[in-house]
């Protein structure tokens, strides 16, 4: 069969559904992988054919615009507001909205050449990163079925559909009238690579699929085969975050490394090439190694701990590696991953304005990083994680589950009762 | 499972093993591909993580040296197959067996499950010995290792068994546990029992569809030209036929799209009005928009262009190529013609005949048919994983 995958040009929306691509191709199928210019170098790099479509958008830009600054800063939200919308305030709301109309804005510049190019190479099936909307609307379009992915973030996530409910907001809605296409409300099918210990119930359309970390090209050093000089913490800044709030967390992570390197023998530290020229003077201590460039999950298994944002990437891959995690985040969406790796007792989970600033924050976070340590309960919270992403279907297995979808538009039967946490 | 690839620093080699490894990671399997430092930029951009193991082999620099006895060779295969003092087996070793150690170190550390490595990659094999779990020869192209043939020769080489002696390790008969083999059975030597059929995915390098190609004309046959870069570095410029076949075509109610590297754009010349010359895009990417192909009978190029049922003509220069594509001439959905039977009026006749000949046509889609029929390379990995959990593994 054919799959045209798609997604808006993020990487962190972009990653997760690599291993599924990966997985369409060995099993002899034709994919073929959508978004504006701005994903080529990523996709490329990834292994898979890419397909350039629209024009790319200032989505740093949008995201941080006068209407939509508050997101980056946010309090708690209400406990498992995304599977409980009613308990999301009118503000709440609006936000959530402004993102599903920032989302409208990234599908209208992809959508026209997105359409054009399914004509012409005319899949059976459409898999779409769960937020990127040119995807379903192509799928009604061509009148085929489509699959939305989730990034690995727990919860459906529909910011294009009023209140999570069944009415789509209108920007939304003028894509699919834009091409004449009826408002597909419901993707046919869903895949979710979230952790059974933190996901939500998405419904019965949906097929869970192990999540497999690939976390960008990379080459392996031998370090992390040789034994460790001790206890070896990591401490991550997600390049979504340092993209989207540029060098306003570094204030942040050189607290996160000096908590690290004062409880630990070693702290390795992953973030971006941009990222190590601001945190220069904390990197100076020799505990500490430097890992730019190099995928997670090649040395996430010899970590004792993980300190980082909240990514869902970040979240995953360190679950798999059954390692207790400290997150601390900034927007809802990572909150989400925090808190749900919190109620599953793998991690500890903090806003990033409930740390202090200076040395009171040090010290906190040196607290949390003694009691994350100290109490095994953490480590065997974060291996049931780990169990519980290995016992779910591979990618591999799951392509069953999208040929089935192509042929009749419906999921194989469910042969398992799903399993509830 | 742990699984590690090693890979030689010939990028075709790693090309057609790249759709297996990624099988393994879409398996859920913790995958690596173990390459000299040269190969990084190629591998790491194929969606997979790699090692960098010791060595910096100049493959080409090692097959310009031994240019005149694999030619040689060419004309009397009989003679330079085996025997003592044999040239080109003496450089096969140099080319091959400079990373053995680190190969063997690193896979001592990593401790797979299972080793693949591409058949310029025999220190794979000696690891997965060493270690006593299974090693994949996969196979780039058309081959005969992993034929009843091939290992009888394998085993007749001086010196084969050296790098297991090396180990402590006494090995008879042919060392990989099995062997991969992407090319349609029925262009092969019949295969021994060790031999894994497997269908050929394309993967020719990291790039997107290509843009800036002319609308389709209603009607107009596509032809795709393309010459792989490795036969004019062996070689030299003489080996680079384009020109002459962009001239040989002139005048053939036919649209060509030539696939270029931009580097030797310039040797094209101008260009007539139904000639485009693109950036090389992944070929496979191109290929599903054509209806025919020339090439320089690479392996790689003949299983793209199998795998969108388009009818071939290769010309070629080697013996690898010559093997290949008088297989596929055989098989009747290609015509071979070796370099120096390649005349102007040769080339136009046999272009004329791809797009015309639809008994050439038909044994193409034949082909293309037979090669979808092959197991995927996760149906290969299924079994690779039964594999590796039968084998006894020592650790530690």
């Amino acid at each position: 069969m054919r799959v045209l995958f798609t997604t808006f040009p993020w990487h962190s929306h972009h990653f997760p559904m690599v291993p599924i691509e990966q997985a369409c191709l060995a099993a002899g199928h034709e994919v073929r992988v959508a978004s504006t210019p701005a994903l080529q170098p990523i996709a490329a790099a990834s292994g898979l054919p890419f397909v350039p479509v629209g024009r790319d958008v200032n989505l740093a830009a949008l995201s941080n615009d006068r209407s939509r600054a508050a997101w980056h800063r946010q309090e708690r939200w209400p406990q498992d507001w995304p599977i409980h919308p009613e308990l999301l305030n009118d503000d709440q709301f609006a936000m959530i909205e402004n993102l599903g109309r920032m989302q409208a804005v990234m599908a209208d510049a992809m959508l026209d050449d997105l359409l054009e190019y399914a004509r012409a190479w005319r899949p059976d099936l459409v898999v779409h990163d769960a937020v990127t909307l040119a995807g379903p609307v192509v799928a009604s379009a061509l009148g085929i079925p489509s699959v939305s992915h989730l990034w690995g973030t727990p919860g459906p996530q529909r910011i294009e559909m009023r209140r999570f409910g069944s009415e789509p907001i209108p920007e939304y809605a003028a894509l699919y009238e834009r091409v004449g296409a009826p408002l597909r409300a419901e993707p046919t099918a869903w895949l979710d690579p979230c952790a059974p210990g933190t996901r939500y119930e998405i419904g019965p359309t949906c097929r869970q699929v192990r999540y497999v970390p690939y976390n960008g090209p990379g080459v392996m050093p031998l370090w992390p085969l040789e034994p460790r000089r001790g206890t070896r913490i990591c401490v991550t800044w997600g390049a979504t975050s340092t993209a989207l709030r540029g060098d306003s967390v570094l204030d942040l992570v050189s607290q996160c490394i000096r908590a690290a390197t004062s409880m630990a023998d070693e702290v390795v530290v992953a973030v971006t090439d941009r990222a190590v020229e601001g945190l220069k003077p904390v990197l100076a201590d020799d505990r500490v190694r430097l890992a730019t460039n190099l995928p997670l999950h090649l040395f996430m298994g010899t970590c004792d701990l993980v300190v980082h944002h909240g990514g869902a990437g970040t979240s995953l891959t360190a679950a798999l590696a059954g390692v207790p995690q400290l997150a601390i985040t900034a927007r809802p969406e990572p909150s989400v991953n925090g808190a749900r790796l919190a109620a599953a007792g793998a991690a500890q989970h903090f806003l990033t304005h409930e740390v202090p600033a200076g040395e009171d924050g040090v010290r906190l976070l040196r607290g949390e990083i003694a009691e994350l340590m100290g109490f095994p309960g953490y480590r065997s919270a974060a291996r049931e994680l780990a169990q519980g992403i290995l016992a779910q279907p591979t990618p591999a297995a799951t392509v069953a589950e999208l040929e089935s979808v192509a042929r009749g538009g419906q999921l194989l039967p469910s042969a398992v009762p799903l399993v509830h946490h | 499972m742990r699984v590690l690839v090693v890979t030689s620093p010939w990028p075709t080699h790693y090309f057609v093993m790249q759709p297996l490894a990624g099988a393994f990671r879409a398996a859920g399997h913790e995958v690596l591909i173990a390459a000299q430092a040269s190969m990084s930029d190629l591998v790491t951009r194929s969606g997979l993580p790699m090692v960098a193991i010791d060595g910096d082999v100049d493959l080409v620099g090692i097959r310009r040296r031994t240019l005149s006895r694999e030619l040689q060779a060419r004309e009397k295969p009989a003679q330079a197959a085996g025997g003592e003092g044999n040239e080109v087996f003496d450089s096969w070793r140099e080319a091959t067996l400079s990373n053995l150690d680190s190969v063997v170190e690193f896979a001592s550390a990593w401790l797979p499950d299972l080793i693949v490595a591409d058949t310029m990659s025999p220190a794979g094999l000696v690891a997965a010995r060493v270690l006593g779990i299974p090693g994949i020869r996969h196979l780039w192209g058309w081959d005969f290792l992993g034929s009843v043939e091939g290992e009888k020769l394998l085993s007749a080489l001086p010196g084969f068994y050296e790098p297991y002696e090396r180990y402590g390790l006494k090995v008879t008969g042919d060392p990989a546990t099995r062997t991969v083999d992407p090319c349609p059975p029925s262009l092969q030597p019949p295969g021994s029992p060790t031999r894994i059929s497997m269908q050929y995915v394309p993967y020719n390098g990291p790039g997107s569809v290509p843009s800036g190609l002319p609308p389709r004309a209603e009607g107009r046959p596509r032809i795709c030209l393309t010459w792989g870069r490795s036969i004019t570095r062996i070689i030299g410029d003489k080996a680079f036929l384009l020109p002459q076949i962009i001239r040989a075509v002139d005048g053939i109610d036919a649209d060509f799209v030539v696939a270029i590297d931009p580097a030797d754009r310039d040797g094209l010349g101008e260009l007539p009005p139904n000639v485009v010359a693109l950036d090389a895009p992944p070929l496979h990417l191109l290929l599903d928009t054509c209806d025919a192909i020339v090439h320089q009978g690479g392996s790689g190029t003949v299983y793209n262009a199998i795998r969108y049922g388009l009818p071939q003509l290769a010309i070629t220069h080697m013996a690898d190529q010559d093997n290949i594509s008088a297989a596929l001439e055989k098989s009747g959905a290609g015509i071979h013609l070796r370099s120096e039977e390649a005349t102007a009026e040769a080339i136009r006749r046999a272009v004329a005949r791809l797009v015309d000949d639809s008994g050439i046509a038909h044994a193409a889609a034949r082909l293309r048919a037979e090669m979808l029929s092959q197991p995927a390379p996760a149906q290969v990995v299924a079994e690779l994983e039964q594999l590796a959990a039968s084998a006894s593994r020592p650790r530690d």
